[in-house]
């Protein structure tokens, strides 16, 4: 045999095709390891994500089961806070401060964020901050610039606050470099016009923000109304919208207030009383009153609200309230109209036979209004369907994520038809997100066709961000329609139900109580059967000279026992060289109706000229929300209301008041932790009710509220429990499917692998033989 | 020898090995739906033998539980048999009552969340469900609301007042892969009052006033170890 014809023979043991063949499976097999490595590590991870994800679920969800409540608290301690709040009434005009202390229980430097609400007509005008014996003045800029010197002094270590508004009626405290143990005070003045209503004075006092619902995906858009290209003047920040969920406590209450009045309503009183809080009454000189809370300090978790009628003798016709500011006076003018359903309404005397109306109820069914906040609406709503006339239509809508309603368009108001809905009523249960806008809609589009009066009463706690995305639906398909507003709940946002009620040119009322709702409703009702007062106009003598500003222009409807009230300036008029009778007419039930004010000799109030600009201020602004509008000039209404802003240092959203302290008070080594202070939940409020559990708030506080729990369960957690074990639940099933199948995947195509090559061998091998 | 056929032959073989690898942790993912499925079955009888009065009937020789109550849901379908105890063990054939709630009026049962405890995420506030205990008396339910809840905190069992309680509970989050993780998703149900009726079943040996009497369902018997 010879060797050349042998098959060639290399010189090593191991022939090179072997070798290659060799590599070419370590090759194949490592990659397949990888692969598999891969898939092992993405199935870890993902169980990882799941706990990952579960460990930011650590927050209290009350239920059947739940956490004990101490030592689960997280992360840094805040600073706490104490309010001390005291007015001074003085007829209508009501002056309030605001004393808030923060405190820095921990060892480090901190900030402090405070989010707070105030009256949604107040003009925030003074910011002092008190560091010990020391004093610091705010001043008034414009919001971003406000902002810059605020953070550019804190990073420096100067003390600092900052008093900004996030919404009309909520505004946020920022202080910072607050020293380990140290207080710094920080002092809010703000002008508040007392409101008067069939014969009663109240003034409110809000002392907590209920978180808002948001619809998500319109947030953006609406919450810059400035998002055109602005002067550079003017600064080009957009409004930051605040998330007002915000950091809520849902374990004990927290942020103590106390809160005097000094009372000097000019009038003998029949009753004076406090609708929420019990307060302690001290009668002083000249029929002045001092009204301070009888437990030192509450929980700032709902609102203060204080009522006084003058008898009846006293009940005053108008009033007039004056400030010279300047060269400018101000008036700021109640005025009952003597009508005759006026003295009907008060006297309870039986009416004419009312104008048949159609009535759209609209109830908010939303998460936030579980509990007594639905009961009283319940009990609100049955009241009203109780005074209907088969001559009225009506219809009942409810809205919570989704609206629905009774009928689909308003219904004669016959017995079966309101029994009807007495039933449908009773059984509404509170549940998921706060979606107004269809609701609104539905209820705006079906006014009445054949002049019947066309009236939406709308019950709600308010508790929405997307106000002004609101608004412009309320605005834009009004029509004939008028939107009464009922605010329920012991924190109801009512910046909110007031603005839309202007808009949808009804009234706005409040229901804090369930034994209010008879009463508030009565009233309410009343007004909504009697004829209103419309066309109102003011005729202002020579002597208050050629420039007259008066607002709220034009002076919307009023309703049987409403005062007609406006603030006016009297450009270079001077207060003594006032003289004459201004003149208000409007169209009544029985015909034209007028009456004359004398305007010599009136008291002086200061602040008038705060409220005067406030309520400027929200004229200048509701030119956006303007009907028939093409294109809104928002850069002019936004420079208008800047300049008003700066003249008046009112804080708005265009506004802040910021005060910085000269000396530089942190060490260069210590760091600054910002912690926004928890807020309560509103009287009333049920957690689990809100929020559902906690882990998924940010992300969609609509779908979540459905993980919620019932009160009944959740009032019984004060009482003891016991500890238990909870089983595992779960088997390794899953992850053994997924493995399993990774496996047998990688094996069949290994397996195909092997075929392929196995069949290339051959025909190779059929080839080379060729 | 043709080349690549020595690579060929060490493919196949890993690919086998992987192929078996499969198969061992499919049919280990079908035993544990296999053993919960069956186990259900032979407790059937299990159950029928405790309702005639028997005390902890073992369903099969070697169980170290035994059947302490049955759970309905009509809604979804459901028909369970709880076991006596929560452990990992018993929890593979059934639902488990986790035991040393008694003094509360608050029951507590576990299970999988993949096998019989699937169906608590459909379970929502105003369903109805019941169950019945040793006696053969039947409690209906509704459930009030549900929690995720967090184990590596103490979880606190509230006790049920007037009425009694029910909590099923099993793992959270329900897609999740790996076993194990620190979330337990609660469903919290009351009992309704004047529905604690007997339904007459052949080996109920109680009739229908004294179950009633037994006003809101008598707590169930944990497993008397």
């Amino acid at each position: 045999m010879r060797h050349e014809m042998l098959p060639y023979r290399p010189f090593s043991l191991i022939p090179p095709q072997m070798v290659k063949a060799c590599l070419r499976a370590v090759f194949v097999i490592g990659g397949a390891l990888v692969i598999l490595a891969l898939v092992m590590v993405l199935v870890l991870a993902a169980g990882r994500l799941s706990s990952a994800y579960g460990a930011e679920a650590g927050e209290e969800m009350p239920s059947g089961l739940f956490f004990r409540g101490a030592e689960q608290g997280t992360g840094l301690e805040a600073p706490t806070l104490s309010s001390d709040v005291t007015m001074a009434v003085n007829g209508m005009v009501n002056r309030v401060t605001v004393r808030q202390v923060f405190h820095n229980p921990t060892s480090q430097w901190m900030e402090g964020i405070y989010v707070f609400p105030l009256p949604d007509g107040s003009a925030v005008d003074r910011l002092t901050m008190t560091i010990g014996e020391r004093q610091v003045e705010g001043r008034i800029l414009e919001k971003a610039e406000a902002e810059r010197a605020y953070k550019a002094a804190a990073e420096n270590g100067q003390r600092a606050s900052l008093v900004s508004g996030e919404r009309p009626n909520v505004f946020v405290t920022s202080v910072a470099n607050i020293g380990p143990g140290e207080n710094i005070t920080v002092e809010i003045g703000y002008q508040d016009a007392v409101a008067f209503d069939t014969g009663v004075f109240s003034l409110r006092f809000p002392m907590v923000v209920a978180p808002r619902y948001t619809p998500a995906p319109r947030l953006i858009a609406e919450e810059q109304p400035a998002p055109a290209p602005l002067q550079p003047a003017v600064g080009s920040e957009p409004d930051d919208a605040r998330d007002l969920f915000g950091p809520v406590s849902t374990k004990k209450k927290r942020n103590p207030l106390s809160l005097t009045i000094d009372l000097n309503a000019g009038v003998t009183l029949e009753s004076l009383r406090s609708l929420h809080h019990p307060v302690v009454i001290e009668s002083r000189d000249y029929g002045r009153q001092r009204i301070a809370l009888s437990n030192a300090s509450v929980p700032a978790d709902r609102d203060f609200v204080l009522e006084w009628t003058p008898t009846a003798s006293a009940a005053p016709r108008a009033a007039v309230f004056a400030e010279q500011v300047g060269e400018d006076s101000h008036l700021l003018v109640m005025m009952l109209p003597p009508d005759t359903t006026a003295v009907r309404q008060i006297a309870q005397e039986p009416q004419p036979a009312p104008m048949p109306r159609e009535l759209v109820f609209i109830i908010d069914t939303s998460g936030s209004m579980f509990g007594d906040s639905l009961d009283q609406a319940k009990t609100a709503v049955i009241a009203a369907l109780k005074r209907l006339n088969p001559e009225d239509r009506f219809n009942v809508i409810q809205f919570n994520s989704e609206t629905h309603a009774l009928y689909r368009r308003p219904m004669a108001a016959s017995v079966a038809n309101v029994a009807r809905a007495f039933h449908y009523v009773s059984a509404l249960e509170a549940d998921g997100g706060t979606e107004m806008a269809p609701a609104l809609d539905l209820a705006l589009t079906g006014g009445a066709a054949d002049g019947k009066l066309s009236q939406i009463v709308f019950l709600t706690d308010g508790a929405v961000g997307n106000e002004h995305e609101l608004f412009e639906l309320v605005a834009d398909q009004l029509g004939d329609s008028r939107l009464f507003t009922i605010g329920i709940g012991s924190a109801p946002n009512s910046y909110f139900m007031r603005k839309s009620a202007e808009l949808g040119r009804g009234s706005f009322t409040h229901i804090g109580d369930l034994e209010e709702v008879a009463s508030r409703m009565e009233t309410l009702l009343a007004k909504l059967e009697n004829p209103a007062l419309t066309d109102i106009r003011l005729g202002w003598p020579n002597a208050a000279g050629k420039d007259v500003e008066a607002y709220p222009g034009p002076l919307p409807d009023l309703y049987a026992g409403a005062p007609v009230t406006f603030t006016a300036r009297l450009g270079g008029v001077a207060l003594e060289d006032l003289e004459g009778q201004m003149l208000v007419t409007g169209t009544g039930v029985e015909g034209p109706w007028q009456q004359r004010l004398k305007l010599m000799g009136l008291k002086e109030a200061p602040g008038t000229a705060s409220l005067w600009a406030r309520a400027k201020l929200e004229a200048i602004e509701d030119r956006l929300y303007e009907t028939g509008r093409g294109d809104i000039d928002r850069t002019a209404v936004r420079a208008d209301a800047l300049a008003l802003a700066l003249e008046h240092s009112l804080v708005t959203r265009y506004t802040s008041l910021v005060a910085i302290d000269d000396q530089v008070a942190r060490p260069q080594g210590e760091t600054l932790e910002s912690q926004e202070i928890e807020r309560n939940l509103p009287d009333g409020w049920d957690a689990g009710k809100v929020f559902g559990s906690a882990e998924k708030v940010e992300a969609e506080p609509g779908l979540l509220r459905q993980l919620a729990l019932p009160a009944p369960l959740l009032q019984q957690a004060e009482v003891g429990g016991q500890a238990v074990l909870l089983p595992q639940g779960a088997t390794p099933a899953e992850r053994m499917l997924i493995i399993g199948l990774a496996y047998l995947l990688l094996g069949l195509a290994l397996l195909a692998l092997v075929y392929r090559r196995s069949r290339t061998t051959h025909s190779n091998q059929g080839a080379a033989l060729a | 020898m043709p080349k690549g056929l020595t690579g060929n032959r060490l493919l196949l073989g890993v690919a086998l090995l992987f192929l078996g690898l499969g198969l061992w942790q499919l049919g280990g993912a079908g035993l544990i739906q296999g053993k919960a499925w069956l186990a259900q079955r032979l407790l059937d009888r299990a159950w029928a033998d405790t309702l005639a009065g028997a005390d902890a009937v073992k369903p099969w020789p070697w169980a170290d539980t035994w059947p302490v109550a049955r759970l309905q849901v009509a809604a979804l379908d459901i028909d369970l048999f709880v076991l006596a105890g929560a452990s990992g063990r018993s929890l593979a054939f059934g639902p488990g009552q986790v035991e040393g709630t008694e003094a509360l009026n608050h029951n507590i049962m576990g299970g999988h969340r993949d096998t019989h405890f699937a169906f608590l995420q459909h379970l929502e506030e105003g369903h109805r469900f019941r169950l019945q205990d040793r006696s053969g008396a039947w409690q209906s339910y509704v459930v009030r609301g549900q929690a995720i809840l967090d184990v590596r905190q103490e979880v606190i069992a509230r006790p049920g007042r007037e009425r009694q309680l029910l909590t099923l509970v099993t793992c959270y989050p329900f897609d999740a892969i790996t076993p194990g993780g620190p979330l337990r998703y609660a469903v919290t149900a009351e009992a309704i009052p004047g529905e604690a009726v007997a339904v007459a079943d052949e080996h109920g040996p109680l009739g229908d006033e004294i179950s009633l009497g037994e006003d809101g369902g008598a707590p169930l018997p944990g497993g008397t170890t």
